[in-house]
């Protein structure tokens, strides 16, 4: 309730084949969403709690010793599933966060010498506190690049506010959401995902905003060409999803400030003269000065 | 021929009407052909113009959907539905790869016109 932008956002990131950031304050239904988002579309879902004395092996798993066989048996971490609910991951120190991301990257875990590949699609929906709050680890810049999309959650509005509270009378429970999509009908959007066409201009044009994201005086590390890559892939499964097989500039220009804002590094200085910049303005402001292909 | 003959005053002054009337002629002629674009393509041209004129503070980052809809606004005398029917066409050949529109849309021509005409007001004030 309250999260349709979320969920399309969850959605189309799910078919490009990529991770989602959701940030937030605790209790803006991170989690619910997620968990929900993975019922609906017939995926088998796995969650991790992240905390401070979590090892990498509590995620991607490790060999135990089996008595009766008197030998190493593997045995799978939360990571093998479908979609991946990584609570509070700015809570897991480094190492714990490196092995998540590794997985991401490769689609596989290698323990020990032995390569694992992980159940396809695979997806990764990583929820985090904002930073100003205690006993957090920033993600890095070269692993939060990782994430193809990230989502601001903020509270709702004061409408919505009151009817969650009224729904929440009663006990939920997500067994009781209901799938609206096989397995089969997901599959064969993902293959039209991938005939959506893209014109040469569009592709010159985010090349065009690229360039302009890293000339920006205010910003010290732009878009990069993985960024890129990834709004081409987000901008097809957002075509689909609203029924066509194309892709357009307003496309782009919606999904851009959720591929990008959380990539960009703005330049410091502008803090100390007092200025609050923020990423997604500094995106859009960047896109009203890049013509489109009209 | 001198200047106070009447005969020359009244040449002269045909002469002169003459001339204005050409001028303004070929002024409402050359606006007439400027909203007879041949084709699709051209018509949705010679809106993109109409727009830089009526919205000159609009971004050069805007969207053909984007300027619809602060236009949709204003409430001209426009079919939109029909506006929204061309722009639909015109992006399944732009950025589809789809078969050219070979009618021109009246509404997208009359809202080109329309736009027009308002910027050049802006202009004028």
């Amino acid at each position: 309730m309250g999260r349709e932008k979320e969920a399309e956002l969850l959605l189309v990131c799910m078919l490009a084949k990529g991770h989602v950031l959701l940030e937030g304050v605790p209790g803006v239904s991170k989690t619910l969403l997620a968990k929900t988002f993975s019922k609906c579309v017939s995926l088998d879902f796995g969650r991790v709690q992240f905390t401070p004395d979590m090892l990498p092996l509590d995620i991607v798993g490790g060999f135990v010793f089996n008595l009766k066989t008197r030998d190493f048996d593997f045995k799978k971490g939360p990571v093998f599933t479908n979609v991946l609910v990584a609570d509070e991951i700015n809570r897991a120190p480094p190492k714990v966060q490196s092995a998540l991301l590794e997985a991401m990257q490769e689609l596989q875990v290698t323990v020990e010498g032995r390569t694992e590949r992980l159940p396809a699609p695979f997806m990764v929906i990583a929820t985090q506190n904002p930073v100003e709050f205690q006993g957090v680890y920033p993600l890095p810049e070269g692993q939060i690049d990782r994430f193809m999309v990230k989502a601001r959650m903020d509270y709702p509005s004061p409408d919505v506010e009151s009817r969650i509270i009224r729904r929440n009378l009663v006990d939920l429970d997500v067994a009781d959401v209901e799938s609206v999509v096989s397995r089969q009908e997901l599959n064969a959007a993902f293959k039209a995902v991938e005939a959506v066409k893209v014109t040469d201009e569009i592709m010159d044009y985010l090349a065009e905003f690229a360039r302009a994201s890293r000339m920006d005086v205010r910003v010290r590390l732009g878009a990069s060409p993985r960024s890129m890559v990834h709004l081409i892939h987000c901008s097809r499964a957002y075509a689909y999803v609203h029924g066509r097989t194309y892709v357009i500039p307003d496309d782009v220009k919606f999904l851009t400030p959720y591929v990008l804002a959380h990539r960009l590094r703005l330049d410091q200085t502008s803090r100390i003269r007092g200025e609050k910049l923020d990423p997604y303005q500094v995106v859009k402001e960047t896109l009203d000065k890049v013509k489109p292909p009209r | 021929m001198s200047l106070s003959d009447p005969l020359t005053l009244v040449s002269l002054a045909t002469l002169d009407v003459a001339i204005y009337c050409a001028g303004l002629a070929g002024l409402i002629l050359r606006r007439q052909v400027e909203f007879r674009p041949r084709d699709s393509e051209k018509a949705f041209a010679q809106l993109e113009r109409s727009l830089s004129r009526a919205f000159p503070e609009l971004p050069s980052g805007y969207t053909w959907r984007e300027a619809l809809l602060k236009v949709e606004a204003l409430g001209l005398d426009v079919n939109w539905t029909e506006v929204v029917k061309a722009l639909r066409q015109y992006e399944d050949w732009r950025y589809g790869a789809m078969v050219k529109p070979e009618e021109i849309n009246p509404e997208v021509v009359r809202l080109a016109r329309e736009l027009s005409r308002r910027g050049r007001k802006r202009t004028n004030r």
